[in-house]
């Protein structure tokens, strides 16, 4: 890889790393470590990117998830990434933005599907995108996104349910 | 659209909005590697509990065993006297010599 192939890497997709490890992570300065770390890795291991596999984004994607995913499991060593079982009720609105309600929502869900919900919603991957990012099966995606828009129906019920609300004008 | 999506779902995840990647980020991936001091000390180290809890013994044992050795040693008390090479008389001669005062 040239340099300017680098360098047209790194501005094409900076911005979809960083959205997506902040909105994992939640935390700006680890989102810049995880990012830098990508960057890294593609200029020391260029070769690692077979462009016939699929986009470069689904690689570094894939990439910073790995990392992401690391470091949960550092930090909780003792839960499950994918928690089929995992049900979450309505979250507590009372003194609450809405945007830190959506927040608090988003980050409660298990690693995986949070993964796919922002892949999906925030990023607007496709399926495909989605399963070669995170190096899964479609019908995993498939599972995973449908069990974490069901939860965050749930957790946002009440938002959902507010009267008066313009959804669908943006 | 994605089979499954819901628009009115989506659209209440988009009032989460984060920013982008920050200048910062360019300098750290293209500008100079961040100084032994920050990597010091923004690093980690994942340690399991048996492991801190024998370390924590070790530096413990370590420590006193350190103290006790920098303890002075006391000086006997009074003066010591060498025994080697002393042999015993074969006779004792004993005289008595008396005082003048004791034949009062």
């Amino acid at each position: 890889m040239t340099d300017p192939d680098f360098r047209n890497a790194f501005y094409t997709h900076k911005d979809v790393l960083y959205r997506f490890v902040y909105r994992m992570t939640g935390s700006a300065n680890g989102a810049e470590d995880i990012v830098q770390e990508c960057y890294l890795a593609l200029w020391r291991k260029p070769e690692a990117y077979d462009p016939n596999r699929g986009a470069l984004r689904a690689f570094l994607l894939g990439i910073a998830r790995k990392l992401v995913l690391k470091r949960w499991r550092d930090e909780h060593p003792h839960d499950s990434l994918e928690e089929d079982s995992s049900i979450c009720g309505p979250v507590d609105l009372l003194g609450q933005e809405r945007a830190e309600i959506v927040t608090r929502a988003v980050q409660m869900l298990p690693p995986l599907q949070r993964e796919a919900i922002i892949l999906a919603e925030y990023e607007d991957l496709t399926l495909e995108d989605i399963a070669r990012a995170t190096e899964s099966a479609l019908g995993a995606v498939k599972s995973r996104l449908h069990r974490g828009r069901a939860n965050l129906r749930r957790m946002l019920a009440p938002l959902l349910q507010e009267r008066g609300t313009a959804y669908g004008t943006r | 659209m994605e089979p499954g999506n819901d628009p009115r779902l989506k659209h209440l995840l988009h009032e989460w909005q984060v920013p982008n990647a920050p200048q910062a980020l360019e300098q750290r991936v293209f500008g100079r590697p961040r100084p032994w001091w920050r990597i010091l000390m923004s690093s980690r180290v994942h340690v399991p509990l048996p492991v801190a809890i024998a370390v924590s013994v070790a530096l413990v044992w370590l420590a006193v065993v350190v103290a006790r050795d920098r303890v002075p040693a006391l000086e006997p008390l009074g003066t010591t006297h060498e025994l080697r090479g002393f042999q015993p008389v074969n006779s004792v001669g004993v005289r008595i010599e008396r005082s003048s005062d004791a034949t009062r």
